[in-house]
Parts: C-alpha cells; sequence; structure tokens
C-alpha cells in the first residue's frame, strides 16, 4: 500500500475529517483511479474503525468521528465515481421515523454499510409513513432501513410496515429495523425482515439478506 | 395511617397507598411514555401542563405500587428549549430537540446566546408546576439537564465529539458558560420560586460507551463539581447522576474493568458517598459477581453502600414474565441483604404490556419483604391478576377520570 493511501486510511481511522478531505483530493491530483483509493484507502478505513469498535477499543466518540470522516472522503470522491460502474451489494433506503430526530446511530449505520459495499440512499429523520412509501416505489431498493430511538415513535415503525402492506409494496422489499429501543423480539412482532442490534450488527444483516434474496 | 383518598386528586391515590406499605425494597420509576401511552393523552399535553403529568404519574404508582410517585417529562429538553433550540412536537412522541438545527452551528453562535427569560421562556413556567406539585407527593427536587446532555442538545453529539478533540478551548467555553450562566441561574430561579434545596439531572449522553470513562472524567466531573458548587451559595445541592451508566450493548464486550472506572466516577459524582449505578445497561445478561467485588471496599469497611439496579427496559417490555420476575430475585438476592438496593424501572417502553410491570413490582414486594428470606425459592409467588389502567382509573375516580 502506498505511504499516501496509508495516511488517508489512517485519518479516517483516527476520525480527522479534515485531514482526511485533504489527502482524498491530494491522492486524486496525483492521478490514482478513484475507485483503487476508495477500495485501498477508504473504506480500509472504516472497516478498521469497526474493527477496532469490535476489539472495544474504540467506543462511541471514536466511531462517530471515524464515520464523519469517511463519509467527508466520499464526498470528495462522489463527483469522480459518476458514471463509473462500482460494484455494489445492493441498494438500501435508510430512514429514522416520523417524530423522531436522533439521527446519530444512522449516522454510524449509513457510514457501515458504504463502507460494505452497499448503495446507501439516506431519508433522514422525523419521515412519515408516506415517504417511506413513495421513495421505495421511486428508488425501489433491496432493503428499507428504519430506525428510531424513542419508545413512542418505536410505534410509528408499525404504521410503516402496514402501509407498506396496503400499497402492495411489501414483498417488493426486505425491511430491517433498528435503533436503541427495538429489540429482535419486536422486529418479529411487526413482520421485519431483519434487526440491527447496532451497525456491525446491521451490515451482517444486510449482507444475509441480500444473499437470501439471490 | 389517615390520608384522605380523594377521588378527584389521584396524588391522594399514591399517598393513601403510601401511607400502608410495608417495609421492602423501594421501587423508583420515573416514567413518561407508557403512562401517556396508557392514557392516550396527546403528548403535546402530556409534556406541558403539569397537573396532567403529575395526576397521570401519581395514579399510575399508586396503580402499581411504586415507592415514589413523581411527575416527569422530556427533562433534557426544557434548557434547550428555553435558550432557542428548535423543537419538533407530535401528538404521540416525546418533544424532541430538532438535531437538523443545532441552536450552535458553530463555534462563534455561543456568543449569541443570552440567558433565557426563564419565566417567560419555552416550558419553564410548567417545570416550575411540576416541581411544585411534585414536592407534594414528597419529592421536592429541583429539576435540570446535565451539562454534557445538554451541551450534547444545543450543539449535536458529533460535533460536540469534534470539539472535544479538535477545539478544546471552545468546549470549555461552552460548558462554563452553560454551567455558570445557564444552568445556576435556571437552579436559582427553581430555588426562589419552588424552595428547593436539592436537584438532580440526569445524563444519559455521558453513559458509557458515549463517553469512555476517561472522556467523562475530563469533561463531565469538572463541570458537574462546578455547578454543585455554584448552587451550594444559595442553598442548592445539584447532583449529575447517570454519568458514566455502564451501557454496553454486546454482552461478550463486557469488561469489568472498564466498568470500574464507570463506578468510580460515578462515585466522584456522588461526592465520595459510596453507591453503583447498574442502569441502563443489560444486568439481565451481565454478570453481577464483579459488582460484588467492587463493593466489597465498603462491605469489608462495614459500610453499607446504595445499589441502585434498573430492570432492563427492554426486558419488561419483551418479558417474558419468567425471566423478569428471575432478574428481580438474582437483584435482591445478591445486592438486599449486604447493600441498600432500589430497583428502578425507568425508561419503561410505551407499550410495555402491564402484566409484564405487575409481575416485576409484585416480584419486588414478594421477595423483597424485609426482612429477607434465607431462601426465595421457599416464598410463594405468584402474579396478580389486576384490573387495567383505565378500569383502576374509573374506580378510584369514582367515574370523575384523572382530574383534568
Amino acid at each position: 500500500m502506498s505511504d499516501a493511501f496509508k495516511k488517508l486510511q489512517q485519518a479516517i481511522v483516527d476520525g480527522d475529517d479534515d485531514l482526511a478531505i485533504a489527502l482524498t483530493e491530494e491522492v486524486l491530483q496525483s492521478g490514482i483511479d478513484v475507485l483503487e483509493i476508495v477500495k485501498a484507502a477508504i473504506v480500509p478505513g472504516i472497516e478498521q474503525a469497526g474493527k477496532l469498535w469490535h476489539d472495544n477499543i474504540f467506543f462511541m466518540p471514536d466511531v462517530v468521528l471515524s464515520a464523519e470522516a469517511f463519509k467527508a472522503a466520499m464526498q470528495v470522491v462522489k463527483p469522480h465515481t459518476q458514471g463509473r460502474e462500482t460494484y455494489s451489494r445492493g441498494k438500501i433506503i435508510l430512514g429514522v421515523v416520523a417524530g423522531d430526530m436522533h439521527d446519530l446511530g444512522k449516522s454510524i449505520v449509513i457510514a457501515m454499510l458504504m463502507g460494505a459495499g452497499f448503495d446507501v440512499v439516506d431519508l433522514g429523520v422525523d419521515i412519515p409513513a408516506a415517504t417511506f412509501i413513495e421513495k421505495v416505489k421511486e428508488l425501489k431498493p433491496d432493503i428499507l432501513g428504519i430506525g428510531c430511538y424513542m419508545t413512542t415513535t418505536m410505534l410509528e415503525l408499525k404504521e410503516v410496515l402496514r402501509a407498506l402492506e396496503e400499497n402492495g409494496l411489501r414483498s417488493t422489499v426486505k425491511i430491517m429495523i433498528g435503533g436503541v429501543p427495538t429489540t429482535q423480539q419486536f422486529a418479529d412482532e411487526i413482520g421485519a425482515d431483519a434487526w440491527g442490534k447496532d451497525a456491525l450488527d446491521a451490515v451482517a444483516a444486510a449482507k444475509q439478506l441480500i444473499e437470501k434474496a439471490h | 395511617m389517615g390520608i384522605q383518598r380523594n377521588p378527584h386528586d389521584p396524588k391522594t391515590w399514591w399517598m393513601a397507598y403510601a401511607a400502608q406499605r410495608p417495609a421492602w425494597i423501594p421501587i423508583m420509576a420515573p416514567m413518561a411514555e407508557h403512562a401517556q401511552f396508557l392514557t392516550g393523552i396527546p403528548a403535546r399535553q402530556f409534556y406541558a401542563d403539569a397537573k396532567i403529568n403529575v395526576h397521570t404519574l401519581a395514579a399510575l404508582a399508586a396503580y402499581y405500587g411504586f415507592d415514589n410517585a413523581m411527575g416527569v417529562g422530556d427533562t433534557y429538553n426544557y434548557e434547550a428549549e428555553a435558550m432557542g433550540q428548535k423543537m419538533i412536537y407530535s401528538e404521540n412522541a416525546m418533544p424532541t430537540v430538532d438535531s437538523r438545527v443545532p441552536l450552535i452551528k458553530q463555534p462563534e453562535d455561543l456568543n449569541k446566546i443570552k440567558v433565557p427569560d426563564w419565566l417567560n421562556a419555552g416550558r419553564i413556567g410548567s417545570v416550575l408546576d411540576l416541581i411544585r406539585l411534585n414536592a407534594a407527593l414528597g419529592v421536592p427536587n429541583g429539576k435540570f439537564c446535565a451539562p454534557f446532555s445538554l451541551a450534547v442538545n444545543i450543539r449535536t453529539y458529533p460535533l460536540l465529539i469534534k470539539d472535544l478533540r479538535k477545539n478544546p478551548e471552545f468546549a470549555h467555553d461552552l460548558f462554563t458558560f452553560l454551567v455558570d450562566e445557564i444552568l445556576t441561574s435556571y437552579l436559582k430561579l427553581q430555588k426562589e420560586h419552588c424552595a428547593i434545596s436539592a436537584a438532580t439531572a440526569p445524563d444519559a449522553w455521558s453513559a458509557f460507551p458515549n463517553l469512555s470513562p476517561e472522556l467523562a472524567e475530563k469533561w463531565v466531573l469538572p463541570y458537574a463539581e462546578r455547578l454543585y458548587n455554584n448552587c451550594l451559595s444559595f442553598g442548592v445541592r445539584a447532583v449529575v447522576a447517570g454519568s458514566c451508566d455502564y451501557c454496553e450493548e454486546r454482552v461478550e464486550k463486557f469488561d469489568k474493568n472498564i466498568l470500574f472506572k464507570c463506578f468510580d466516577i460515578q462515585k466522584k459524582l456522588a461526592f465520595g458517598m459510596p453507591m453503583v449505578l447498574l442502569g441502563m445497561g443489560r444486568w439481565h445478561e451481565y454478570p453481577l459477581e464483579p459488582v460484588l467485588e467492587y463493593l466489597a471496599q465498603y462491605k469489608n469497611n462495614n459500610i453499607r453502600a446504595i445499589v441502585m439496579a434498573q430492570i432492563n427496559a427492554r426486558l419488561l417490555r419483551d418479558g417474558p414474565e419468567n425471566s423478569i420476575i428471575e432478574l428481580v430475585k438474582r437483584l435482591i438476592d445478591t445486592f438486599g441483604r449486604d447493600y441498600n438496593l432500589t430497583v428502578i424501572m425507568s425508561n419503561v417502553p410505551a407499550d410495555t404490556p402491564p402484566r409484564h410491570m405487575h409481575a416485576a413490582v409484585s416480584a419486588v414486594h414478594t421477595y423483597g419483604r424485609l426482612p429477607l428470606a434465607e431462601n426465595f425459592d421457599t416464598v410463594a409467588f405468584q402474579i396478580p391478576e389486576r384490573e387495567s389502567f383505565s378500569e383502576y382509573i374509573h374506580k378510584m375516580s369514582e367515574g370523575s377520570g384523572l382530574g383534568f
């Protein structure tokens, strides 16, 4: 691995978004293929952060900053990847239900999913059921990820699943849920296809859902 | 005891219940979402009208048999809202800050923030009412949001964490402002209008792993101490509680050394009081032996430490009942004999089945009856068959409802 790649990877692990942006721009200007930069430096950075989290070396602050640095680097390369054929494990759209503004968990999940090769669309927070329906129709994702972070907004998940059924969309998309108050039991109760205990679990669950579908 | 029950005042339902309790391990159960869900009161009312809130929670405390009754709202949000942080209100959910538009988008914004005209800001009037009504229930405590959680609410977690690492000078300025200007004046207001002498704050944003013990030592502890000292000058003991609560979600990552560091911080935040908090973490799955190992420092010196042990909120919701009962038995058997144990049931999910709550409370009241039985396996236990909460309200109020 080149020194520049090592530095970029380390900037992402260290959660230094400013440095990650500068180094990404630097390696782009040196003429290295953008997909190689993503594959050999940016993705390994977030993967390494995930591993350190798993190993109890990184805690939430470290992971959040790594995710921010990863996203910052991806923003830099994004214009250069357009029109290029990139590998994607599948398309996932993600949002937090109506009345809920907590996006910390979603943000980490998105970074980890992108790092794992998923094409991820972030719908944002406070998303009404009607918007989830509209986006599933429009974007035809493989997986719809729905998050909630309060026990009252957790009940909104049922509404989203009910709306998917009513609109004849439930069988077209796999549903993955997550968020602090959720459990596997709740996922089963509402008929979701998978539950992500945390970002690492969400990535594993998303991979399984895609594998099962193919 | 002669507590007169007034059908039109649910506070007296709990007072009458509390007056005839036997001696047992106490249950503290501050919960808002479950109460709001059971009654179907719109969130906009429940979290803004102190009388509705306190009457509902007093009735719920009497219904389940909790050992404290008090109104509780979205405690983390009041100061942020009064300072100008945008909020999101909805019909069913607790109000929440709109993290898309933090009050402090960039460090320079700190200079623009003024101390609120407290009496006319946000829902502060309702908070003062809540404190007064709670005092009537025997809980004369003030309420505030801990400095760290308040900083998250007006800055967002990722930006604040970035500040801690890359712009610590600004972070110190922010915490100093929140403590010296905002929270001190807010608690002084509560002293003047509600005659409080103590106040406690939750601090879930600084629980582990949201913050490591090292970061909590550096960013939570000094400002909790600073606030305490500020408020002591006008006769209020303001204590931040719940910081460094050990909440590792992956049981396989349970780490005794980190747990002990968390306990050490908790002790410092409690100004040396011998206590441990087993709060929002997965204590139904974590081993309890390390806690006993930590507590040995007290037991060996004949100090009866305080153990605050929470029944996991998701276990309460999901059940099954037997798992809830087993956890209660285990907690009481482990900590009830040598320590001052309090069982906590907080953050109870909205749609938790009441039968699960009855199972938990009955188990505490049965196995936690003082003096404790030598062998819990010989203690007969049955979950009581109970009317629904709405039937209970109808019966107790003689058909008139919750008095609002």
